[in-house]
């Protein structure tokens, strides 16, 4: 590996091991504290040896070269030595096989579905729009990734994680639309509603039409759900009936809508949509939130969280969010 | 007493017929990969012509293990990185992935960064990345880290010197 691969100009040739490494000490004293004194007397340094300003000049271009890395990658990929790494790869290994013999004791089909199988999937933090045959339209919540498939008959989506919405509104429609979930699956020939599929569980919300919920291992308990219902499911059985409105439908158009939701509750709902840890300090987990927010822009909604609330954002980096309460000043 | 041949070709070509076999099985042990060991075994003798340098045939095995331990390392270094950074880019939106020419050139930095780290340890290297890359106070980087601000402007010079200022 040749460094005239690399994007950086080598040391300029004329700068001894001493003037280079009393560069970079100036450097890191400098860049927390404003003492003048203190700038003075790096001032004087610079100016008392040409060798001194060359060395502080190339160091200034690396670190702003540096600076156009992108932090997350080259936090991954730099953090640790290789041997480290190494270590690290054996603990992943390891890691993988636990998963696998675990997930053989989890699903009613024996093992989760493949996600990297899926016919579509989004990441964190986006969210798609598709339109199917028969005017069937699916919105994709973030993190989310389904299977789309046709058989004699049915149309069939494979819900294999994250959240759906379906809008079935053909009356013209040749075969019924059922979604095959972790929990069940859900039938309907005319309707709109959401399944938000986690942990074994499935919240489904029916915002038009009707839809019909069959628990995978309790066929017996599938119940008709009308619009302006929700419930829980898993593969045992169906929870109470509930209600819903279409603000739970607001990620559809991008948007976060709280009613009095408490803050820790709320920020597990944003970090969703956002990639990287966002953790609630306990003390002000309670707190309430209420307001439309823009899913598209997380760190703007932390920044209204923290006009509106007596809250911080500490932001260690991009992908390392706390929220704390607002020290007393 | 260590024999050195006329010209370097006719000395690896020794070399070649003679050893081989034993490196491919010895990278294989390594790497655990029939492939990748043949690759690599390939990539050993390739740098050794490219040396073009008189090869001692004293210690042939030490000698040819010793340049596939070197490839080996660099081999390792490249995949750690690239798997980062695949890491890394599992979250991003499609439209926001770099272009394959952006990813080589970011790639290729990443490695000689990583290099010219070295054995620098996990402590050292996090604390310069987040004084680097994240822009963090120096006494918040040592709390993070659970040592003395002393110690973390130290780690700081010395990771920024061997990154900046290679030898």
């Amino acid at each position: 590996m040749s460094a005239s691969h690399t994007q950086w100009p080598m040391p300029p040739s004329n700068v001894s091991r001493q003037a280079s490494l009393q560069a970079v000490e100036w450097l890191v004293r400098l860049r927390d504290v404003g003492d003048e004194g203190l700038r003075a007397q790096w001032q004087a340094w610079l100016t008392a040896d040409p060798e001194h300003d060359r060395a502080w000049h190339y160091l200034q271009a690396s670190c702003a070269g540096f600076g156009m890395l992108p932090a997350p990658v080259a936090h991954l990929a730099l953090a640790s030595p290789a041997v480290d790494a190494q270590r690290r790869q054996i603990a992943k290994l390891l890691g993988l096989g636990g998963v696998a013999v675990g997930a053989g004791l989890l699903g009613w089909r024996g093992l989760p579905w493949p996600t990297w199988q899926a016919d579509r999937r989004t990441q964190v933090g986006e969210r798609v729009v598709m339109q199917w045959a028969d005017g069937i339209r699916l919105d994709l919540n973030t993190a989310s990734a389904v299977n789309l498939l046709e058989d004699r008959d049915y149309r069939r989506i494979e819900l294999i994680e994250g959240e759906l919405m379906v809008t079935v509104m053909d009356p013209a429609l040749s075969r019924p639309v059922r979604v095959d979930t972790v929990a069940g699956s859900v039938d309907t020939m005319h309707g709109r509603f959401s399944l938000r599929s986690a942990a074994g569980s499935v919240r489904a919300r029916v915002f038009e039409g009707a839809i019909d919920v069959m628990p995978a291992l309790a066929p017996t308990g599938a119940i008709r759900l009308m619009a302006g219902q929700a419930v829980d499911f898993s593969a045992q059985g169906v929870g109470a009936i509930g209600v819903t409105s279409d603000l739970d439908a607001a990620w559809v158009r991008g948007m976060l809508v709280a009613r009095d939701m408490r803050l820790d509750d709320f920020l597990a709902e944003l970090s969703r949509h956002r990639p990287g840890r966002l953790a609630c300090d306990p003390d002000i987990a309670a707190l309430r939130v209420s307001g439309i927010y823009p899913l598209h822009d997380s760190d703007r909604v932390l920044d209204m969280l923290a006009r509106s609330l007596p809250v911080s954002v500490r932001t260690f980096s991009r992908y390392w969010v706390v929220i704390q309460p607002r020290p007393m000043v | 007493m260590s024999r050195q041949l006329d010209t370097p070709q006719d000395a690896i070509g020794t070399l070649y017929s003679d050893h081989h076999g034993w490196l491919k099985s010895w990278l294989r042990r390594r790497m655990g990969n029939e492939t990748d060991a043949a690759d690599l075994a390939h990539d050993t003798f390739v740098r050794i012509l490219s040396k073009n340098e008189p090869v001692s045939l004293r210690e042939p095995r030490a000698f040819l293990s010793t340049v596939a331990h070197g490839l080996l390392a660099n081999l390792s270094r490249r995949r750690r990185i690239e798997q980062a950074y695949l890491d890394s880019i599992a979250y991003l939106p499609e439209a926001q992935v770099p272009g394959p020419e952006t990813r080589a050139l970011l790639l290729e930095t990443l490695i000689e960064i990583d290099r010219r780290l070295g054995a620098l340890s996990t402590r050292t290297r996090r604390a310069f990345l987040m004084f680097q890359l994240d822009g963090m106070p120096q006494q918040d980087i040592a709390n993070q880290l659970n040592v003395s601000l002393a110690t973390v402007q130290r780690d700081i010079v010395r990771a920024m010197h061997a990154c900046f200022f290679p030898e």
